[in-house]
């Protein structure tokens, strides 16, 4: 074409364009080589981590897992959507307590549950859905909330579906009852949801719920139907949170409703999601991991120090308070989570640059209209 | 036969009026300018022709199709591009990933299909791509592919902006100030280019620009909006001189001056936004002028 | 059940939880405007303020155990305003919004960590007795009648306030111009700093009277006994209005116990939470401003 276009590009990104090679940067055989083994490496040390230990460890293990699938699927509607949900109570406990009513009390295989927990917990995810797109962004955070507390008080009481107090069973699959096998499980299951959301997220639909985060208005003009997208986004999240529900109903056996409180659940996914990093799956997952490690290891190492009885009485719950101010100081500090060092590993191990810049993630990007 | 007809648009915001029996035809292949003060309603009718607003009164039709009642989505498969006053861009994606956002509408595959990772959405992506570079080598945006939008200064983002537009693979171009923050030559620039584009695309182009003399360049027609009401319309030289707009304009001053002093707020705008990114102001991009 | 419809009860508790829901909406309320932030620390505020007073029953007399108690609130709302609210000010509101949820988690964690887990404490009433005649046909105690009677010179007080003094003006002309309030010499910082501290007083006085009239308390008990209430509360209200956050209050804590006593747990459990969220979702669908609110 003839027009003529050279603007003077003395601006600072076209400069960091420029540092970057202009063009688009391929590895050598050699890079590509170093980038395999460093990324075969890791899952090699993973794996040995995870299964050379104890049957404790495995099933510690195994409920970070579903921690970062019911993590992920509050990174859905929070950090690609752009929604804030503050009842995930209510999308995992429904989940959970679909599963084992289906395989305790209807005689079901394990597979049946997880996929009926899967289906209803996206149905009341698209109910809410239907709430969001006529509320705005956080008197919409105060509807998922109410939602969570109605879950944890009526639906996760209701005797003919959850047992009432005495709790509902979901016997584990056969072959994976022990728990270093059930931990086999929920790492397949975490990597089936970790493909499906990289899956998503490099198409289509993952674009449109970007553009809906940043503005509906925007996603409209490039031709995405936002009430659409957004109903499916919450289809997705309730998808994930069901499944995460059916593992964390078969890795407890025996799940009660005092379980699902708004504290242990919906305030702890939030902020293993925001520490982790918003759209930022790498560490999501290595912060559900950390924080259930540190849940078991952290009290043990508190209490060789001297303080107080009551503290030591009480270590347990330190992993809670230093995730909390860890949230904190994530949001105010580093809006990328664990994300800012997860992120550009990534980005390397695909075929990139090694460099530490912003990538586009974080809690920056939770953009909702006030 | 006219691609884009809005027909006695009227619409109020509660108790105002914002726009007022207002009728704009735009022929194929036409560079139709829209000018007028600010908050004459220029961007509310462009709201209007794209589906943000409903309007009480009148009728859009856009290729010979009634579309006053078709989703903003809609229209825009239908292939109305548009730029907003305020950079309507995916600010947390690259420029790269924005360029494959708009071409939503021309993907083929489901979005289920996308998820469980078809053979075919691999390609499909692949072909979106390679029309993403093309478009952004086209408008030598290549070296900006894969940087955040959010770090670009304001004036690469009205471009980049332009670009994806485009990638909406649109028939009717509606861009909402696309000279602001440019110095004259810049914006004599930014004519030779649009004319290009049209010819290259086989566009039409509905621009709303204060830069008058821009709009004297490469316009066809010009419609000139003073409080919500059709002023006047015209050829461009017409419309310029014409008493009542100048009037409207700033008292007795000519239309330059107004338009210089717009193009000195529009860059003093452009620097607030480089300094202070991060207080972003969420909701701007679809309102536009109230 | 229709017929055995049970109204005395639940009018004198729901005035009463109402008061306390009033209390914690008007905060809500107070901070939405001046800086359009969703608190969703404000239950913590209230029980820490029950904690204040709890810890200081035994040592001093029961006023000033209550002022400690509201006092604690109102050094809650100074540190979160200052520690995280503050140096995120110019981020997107939501950023802010789970900030303060993340505050939330800190401060429960705090109290399990402290040793509070699976206890329940039991608090002293202000005063202690019951009014020698019967309201609805129910007895109603000094402290329950004091509750509300602190709400409606709360309410009354902050009315005034706003209205004629200079800090209160300026609190309300830096909610609604922030950037022409600061050229006008207004701090901004020092307005949100007395917003937060009111609204921590506020809440903190919520935990201190509401948990006497109900016994005792649980850890975490502003979160899950008056959070979600005092924020549909002001909802109703339409978030910007305080009379209107009073009057939903008053009108949530009715709506929860006529759910909670005509509604049998056996059929229908945690129907006052259900009613709640009928609530809010019915108030969002008709008129998602709130039924008092101007939205600015």
């Amino acid at each position: 074409m003839t027009a003529t276009l050279e603007r003077p590009d003395t601006d600072e990104p076209a400069e960091a364009a420029r540092h970057d090679g202009g063009g688009r940067f391929r590895p050598t055989a050699a890079g590509w080589g170093g980038r395999a083994a460093v990324g075969v490496g890791v899952l090699l040390v993973a794996l040995w981590y995870c299964l050379h230990f104890s049957q404790g460890r495995s099933d510690i293990l195994a409920s970070g897992l579903v921690i970062a699938v019911g993590a992920l699927s509050l990174n859905v509607l929070v950090g690609y959507v752009g929604q804030i949900a503050r009842g995930h109570q209510a999308f995992i406990g429904i989940g959970a307590f679909t599963a084992a009513y289906v395989i305790g009390q209807s005689g079901q295989s394990f597979y049946v549950g997880l996929l009926a927990g899967a289906a209803v917990g996206a149905v009341q995810a698209i109910v809410l859905g239907l709430i969001a797109l006529r509320v705005r962004g956080l008197y919409f955070a105060l509807v998922t909330l109410s939602w969570g507390v109605v879950a944890e008080n009526c639906f996760f009481r209701l005797k003919g579906f959850t047992g009432g107090g005495a709790g509902a069973t979901a016997p584990r699959p056969g072959g994976f009852t022990t728990d270093r096998a059930f931990f086999v499980m929920c790492a397949i299951v975490l990597s089936v949801v970790l493909l499906v959301d990289w899956r998503l997220m490099s198409t289509k639909a993952g674009r449109a719920f970007q553009a809906i985060r940043e503005s509906p208005a925007v996603a409209a003009n490039y031709g995405v139907n936002v009430q659409l997208y957004t109903l499916y986004a919450f289809a997705v999240a309730g998808t994930y949170a069901g499944v995460a529900g059916a593992l964390y109903a078969a890795r407890r056996v025996t799940i009660q409703s005092a379980d699902f409180s708004f504290a242990s659940i919906a305030l702890t996914y939030l902020i293993v999601t925001v520490v982790g990093g918003l759209r930022r799956r790498g560490g999501i997952v290595l912060f559900a991991v950390l924080y259930v490690l540190g849940g078991q290891y952290l009290p043990g190492w508190v209490r060789s120090m001297p303080i107080g009885d009551t503290l030591k009485a009480n270590a347990g719950y330190l992993v809670q308070a230093l995730s909390g101010l860890l949230a904190i100081l994530t949001l105010i500090f580093q809006p990328e989570g664990l994300g800012t060092f997860t992120a550009p590993l990534g980005r390397w191990l695909k075929g990139g640059r090694f460099h530490l810049g912003h990538g586009g993630g974080g809690a920056e990007g939770i953009n909702v209209r006030p | 036969m006219s691609v884009l007809e809005a027909d006695s648009v009227s619409i109020r915001f509660g108790g105002v009026q914002a726009l007022t029996d207002v009728t704009v035809k735009v022929g194929e292949y036409e560079i139709v300018g829209l000018i007028g003060p600010n908050g004459a309603g220029k961007t509310t009718i462009f709201n209007c022709i794209t589906g943000f607003y409903r309007p009480q009164e009148g009728r859009i039709r856009f290729k010979g199709v009634d579309v006053s009642e078709m989703p903003a989505h809609e229209r825009s498969a239908m292939g109305m591009g548009r730029t907003f006053q305020n950079v309507g861009l995916v600010k947390t994606e690259t420029v790269l990933e924005n360029m494959l956002t708009a071409q939503h509408a021309s993907i083929d595959y489901s979005p289920l299909a996308g998820i469980v990772g078809l053979p075919q959405t691999f390609r499909a992506e692949r072909k979106l791509r390679k029309r993403a570079d093309a478009l952004l080598e086209m408008l030598h945006l290549g070296h900006l592919r894969d940087l955040p939008v959010a770090g670009l200064p304001y004036g690469v983002l009205k471009r980049v902006e332009i670009a994806t537009a485009l990638a909406t693979d649109p028939d009717l171009l509606l861009l909402d100030e696309p000279g602001s923050g440019l110095g004259p030559e810049e914006a004599d620039k930014l004519g030779d280019e649009l004319l290009a584009l049209r010819d290259e695309f086989d566009l039409t182009i509905v621009m709303i620009e204060h830069h008058v003399p821009l709009v004297v360049r490469i316009c066809d027609y010009v419609y000139c909006l003073n409080f919500g009401m059709l002023l006047t319309e015209g050829l461009p030289l017409d419309v310029r001189n014409h008493p009542e707009v100048v009037a409207a304009y700033l008292g007795e001053e000519a239309p330059e001056a107004e338009a210089e002093a717009e193009r000195l707020e529009a860059a003093h705008v452009a620097a607030e936004l480089g300094a202070s990114r991060s207080s972003r102001s969420s909701e701007s991009s679809g309102s536009g002028e109230g | 059940m229709i017929l055995a419809l049970s109204l005395g009860r639940p009018i004198v508790l729901g005035l009463v939880q109402g008061a306390a829901f009033g209390l914690v909406a008007i905060g809500l309320v107070l901070i939405y405007k001046s800086s359009r932030v969703f608190n969703f620390a404000a239950g913590e505020f209230a029980t820490l303020g029950a904690f204040g007073y709890y810890l200081a029953n035994d040592h001093v007399p029961l006023w000033a155990a209550a002022v400690v108690g509201t006092l604690v609130g109102v050094g809650a709302g100074l540190v979160t305003e200052r520690l995280v609210v503050r140096p995120l000010a110019n981020r997107p509101k939501v950023t802010v919004l789970v900030a303060t949820a993340a505050t939330a988690i800190t401060i429960i964690a705090l109290q399990f960590l402290l040793g509070a887990t699976g206890k329940t404490f039991s608090v002293k009433p202000l005063i202690a007795g019951t009014l020698p005649f019967r309201v609805f046909g129910v007895f109603v105690s000094w402290q329950q009648l004091l509750i509300v009677v602190v709400l409606v010179l709360a309410g009354g007080a902050l009315a005034l306030f706003f209205a004629f003094t200079d800090l209160g003006l300026a609190t309300l002309a830096a909610s609604q111009e922030p950037t022409a309030s600061r050229l006008m010499g207004i701090r901004i910082n020092r307005v949100a700093m007395l917003t937060w501290a009111v609204a921590g007083g506020l809440g903190g006085l919520a935990g201190v009277l509401l948990s006497p009239t109900l016994g005792n308390f649980t850890p975490a008990y502003g979160t899950t006994d008056l959070l979600t209430q005092s924020f549909t509360a002001a909802v109703l209200g339409g978030m910007t209005s305080m009379p209107g956050a009073f009057l939903g209050g008053i009108v949530l804590g009715l709506v929860q116990n006529m759910a909670q006593f005509n509604i049998s747990p056996d059929k229908v459990p945690g129907a006052q939470f259900a009613a709640v969220l009928v609530v809010l979702v019915a108030v969002l669908a008709i008129r998602p401003t709130g039924i008092l609110g101007k939205e600015a």
